[in-house]
């Protein structure tokens, strides 16, 4: 009846499968680093840099992007494919314990700010009725309910086209409004009010870090991933600098608040449509958190226990149950520290693997 | 109970008699004679056989046997002499049993130490008929009916392949049903159909009634709201299937084939979009995607704006919709959920009243209802137009379990829509997509190839040319991914399609 061409082997359609979910997970690991990064930028950078903050935005990423050079290169060396993996071979089992209580406390300060910034947005923006504590844990609820570790991921896969295309409709919006002199003066408000900016903004990109903790699509290739996420916040702070007025760009405790007074000017549905955009993004960031952060923790351990992912969202709920005030102080207090720790691993980790690899 | 027949025709007629309860099941009928000098009977159950045929293909050539044979040959004698194509030979009274209760006769003589089953089945049966559920504007108008055997051969007609399996089975352990697993040898992917037969081994029931309660023991995640198989009466959908790579099962007695894997697409795909131009095709789909979120969204999002977040609406539209509630003594949100109830109730009754009868209690119910309903200022005149809106969506889903998961999910929606506004209506769209891409279908991602990511043709929420789609799809893993060597348009191969 007819030739068959090309029987893939076996072994060849898992490859193409694991790819597709490898897609998944990369995704959803980019959506929370995206908005990781846009909080510091937005609640912390932006109202200190003010009409700099395009150019001090991309001056933050380098850090980061250093730090995620030094683990890619030591990953390299130790001819391991994930960040656990590498330093494994590189501190033995006490580096990957490490990295997972490293990464866990990193994930679970992140979840925390994704579920404040949700919950404030749910009584502050939309103006429904209900306790701090009673909206986290309907969410929670919500997040149990569907909280699948493929899911998620497919999830945020799934919606990154809708996403996308709401935030083109914000950003046309935006533009409408636009103007060159967002982008001026480069000095911002001066010398000191860009050294503060820098100085909070230089960990912003530490989430980068964990694109290195999920194998990569194809193999050996690491820092493609990373252009959309750094694209992506560049675009949406150099779309801030150029449509709102600096003066919008006042100090907020929380993304919620900040992207809040921004939506104000769009027209209404596009504001409408801005905010369900902004609660599925943080909806899949808290579920994307809890997915991480279970990874983080079980991938030191041999089995993989169920309730883990469940654990992990109670206890984002149950942080709802402090003071929101001094959540974001304590947030803020870490947040120009987050990369320390792991630029610290990456620099002792490097000479650690180089006498490894001449000893082999 | 699986005891050998026995050589002496008194003891396998006694014993046969007590398993058939005769005494009180006039049904089964016995037809004593003799051949080869010999006592001998034939069972059948009434209804079940064609009596002309038994007359004249098995009792008159067995009549005219009049010399003698040893016992030993006696088998063998009597199969070669039967103008019969179908005789199969049953060494126990269990084996014998089944044969008359599948519409076989069967067949004792005096010295014989088994029983002969003669294939003269004539089962009442309905024939072939339009499909109920799926019609199509353009494309073939012949739905299966109720026997698995005339269902077999409509699809051999459009699959004249040997490559076209149907590995027949029964399931059931006190009283089997027949059951056939199809599929294409080389498309299909092995380790889907181990998967499939496994499951079905390990159906532990007395009796499968239909292919619905079948499903529901095959299913991956029996709890969720979504079917997660496909369910189509139409043969050229299976082997459309089929030619996927997928697993169809039929069951006899049942006018549906059950296909799976599947994925959340091919519940949206209609047997039309393939026969019409892909432009047509393309345009059908998501005129369709869009009825279907009318239908999942509309009410909540009209209750969650009107209520929670009047600012997004048009101020004229606010205007209309909070003077007109001014008259009516309900809430919105109270309205809205009696309208849908009242539409579920409506499309209910018009679904079980027969016939003509049905459509016309539908269009004077909605008609009367809706109007009395605005007159008597009981509801305002804007919903009646969202829920018209979005009941119309809901059946413009082309499958029947998807019409009624969404139907359940657009009160969901709702209820959110009323409690938390937009924000519970973002909630749960992003957890019910989470739940959909989590969702399996025989281990295979019901959302693919979306999320995650496939090999697959154009042919997912848009109906690209067909010549496109040389790929096999998804979500079976087939074996062989190609389905055509090289282009589908051979002779078109510089895009020139002038005849000179």
């Amino acid at each position: 009846m007819r030739t068959i061409v090309k029987v893939h082997t076996p072994e060849e359609r898992l490859s193409m499968r694991l790819m597709g979910e490898r897609r998944t997970s990369q995704c959803l690991i980019r959506l929370v680093a995206v908005v990781s990064i846009l909080r510091t930028l937005m609640i912390r950078v932006m109202p200190l840099a003010g009409s700099a903050g395009w150019w001090l935005t991309a001056v933050c990423f380098v850090p980061g992007l250093a730090v995620y050079g030094l683990l890619v290169l030591c990953m390299r060396l130790t001819k391991t494919v994930v960040l656990t993996d590498m330093l494994r071979a590189v501190f033995g089992p006490f580096g990957a314990w490490l990295l997972a209580l490293l990464l866990t406390a990193l994930l679970l300060l992140d979840g925390v700010a994704s579920m404040t910034a949700l919950v404030t947005l749910f009584t502050e923006g939309i103006g429904t009725e209900g306790t701090q504590f009673t909206l986290a844990l309907l969410t929670g609820a919500v997040l149990a309910f569907c909280l699948h570790r493929e899911g998620i991921s497919r999830g945020a896969f799934f919606l990154r086209w809708i996403m996308l295309a709401a935030l083109v409709v914000m950003a046309l919006d935006w533009l409408s409004m636009a103007h060159v002199d967002g982008l001026f003066p480069v000095m911002g408000d001066g010398v000191p009010s860009l050294m503060a900016a820098l100085r909070v903004g230089l960990s912003l990109s530490w989430p980068l870090i964990l694109l290195l903790t999920a194998e990569p699509v194809r193999p050996g290739v690491r820092f493609r991933p990373v252009l959309p996420v750094l694209l992506l916040c560049f675009g949406v702070v150099l779309l801030t600098c150029l449509s709102l007025p600096h003066e919008l760009l006042v100090t907020h405790h929380d993304l919620s608040g900040s992207l809040l007074e921004m939506t104000l000017h769009l027209q209404p549905a596009v504001c409408t449509l801005a905010i369900c955009l902004l609660l599925l993004t943080l909806f899949l960031t808290i579920g994307g958190t809890a997915y991480l952060l279970t990874g983080a923790l079980t991938a030191p351990m041999s089995h993989d226990p169920v309730w883990m992912p469940y654990a992990v969202v109670a206890l984002i709920v149950l942080s709802q149950c402090l003071d929101i005030r001094m959540l974001w102080s304590f947030l803020g207090e870490c947040g120009p520290w987050l990369l320390a720790p792991l630029a610290a691993l990456a620099v002792i980790a490097l000479p650690v693997a180089l006498v490894k690899r001449r000893r082999v | 109970m699986n005891e050998g027949i026995s050589a002496s025709l008194k003891t396998s007629c006694g014993e046969m008699d007590r398993r058939l309860n005769r005494d009180v099941n006039p049904d089964t009928k016995i037809r004593r004679f003799r051949v080869y000098q010999r006592d001998a009977a034939f069972y059948y159950v009434d209804g079940t056989v064609s009596v002309d045929f038994l007359q004249h293909y098995l009792l008159e050539p067995l009549e005219d046997l009049r010399d003698q044979k040893p016992e030993a040959e006696l088998a063998t004698a009597l199969q070669n002499v039967v103008r019969l194509t179908d005789v199969q030979t049953a060494k126990t009274y269990e084996d014998a049993v089944n044969h008359l209760m599948t519409g076989r006769a069967v067949l004792l003589v005096e010295g014989m130490a088994c029983a002969l089953g003669f294939d003269a089945r004539a089962f009442v049966r309905r024939g072939i008929a339009p499909p109920q559920t799926e019609s199509v504007v353009l494309g073939p108008h012949e739905g299966f009916n109720e026997s698995i055997r005339d269902n077999i051969t409509l699809l051999r007609r459009i699959l004249p392949s040997p490559n076209f399996i149907g590995e027949m089975r029964s399931i059931g352990d006190q009283i089997p049903v027949s059951l056939c697993v199809l599929y294409l040898k080389d498309a299909v992917d092995e380790d889907m159909l181990r998967r499939v037969k496994a499951r079905l081994d390990s159906i532990r029931t007395d009796h499968v009634l239909s292919i619905g309660a079948l499903e529901q023991m095959l299913e991956d995640k029996p709890f969720s709201l979504l079917p997660q198989c496909c369910l189509t009466e139409r043969p050229d959908r299976t082997a459309s299937m089929l030619l996927e790579g997928q697993i169809a099962l039929l069951l006899d007695g049942s006018p549906l084939a059950l296909v799976m894997p599947a994925s959340i697409l091919h519940l949206l795909h209609t047997p039309d979009d393939t026969s019409l131009r892909w432009q047509y095709g393309t345009f059908l789909r998501l005129l369709r995607l869009f009825g279907l979120l009318c239908a999942l969204l509309l009410p909540g999002l009209f209750v969650a704006f009107v209520t929670f977040h009047p600012e997004a609406l048009p101020v004229t539209l606010l205007t209309a919709v909070l003077e007109s509630q001014a008259e009516v003594p309900l809430s919105i949100p109270a309205e809205t959920f009696l309208m849908l109830i009242m539409f579920n109730l409506i499309n209910e009754a018009g679904t079980r009243v027969p016939g003509i009868s049905g459509s016309t209690l539908g269009t004077v119910s909605g008609l009367i209802l809706g109007q009395a309903a605005v007159e008597a200022r009981l509801i305002h005149p804007l919903l009646v137009i969202v829920v018209a809106v979005s009941s119309l969506g809901s059946y413009a889903v082309p499958d029947y379990s998807l019409g009624l998961a969404i139907r359940i999910a657009q009160l969901l929606f709702l209820a959110a829509g009323c409690i938390f506004g937009i924000y519970g209506m973002v909630l749960f769209c992003a957890a019910g997509t989470i739940r959909l891409c989590g969702m399996t279908s025989l281990g295979s991602p019901f959302a693919a190839p979306m999320s995650p990511i496939r090999t697959r043709n154009p042919d997912g929420w848009t109906r690209m040319p067909i010549w496109m789609q040389r790929a096999r799809i998804w979500v079976a893993n087939p074996a062989d991914v190609n389905r055509t060597d090289g282009r589908m348009r051979g002779w078109d191969r510089r895009g020139n399609a002038n005849d000179r």
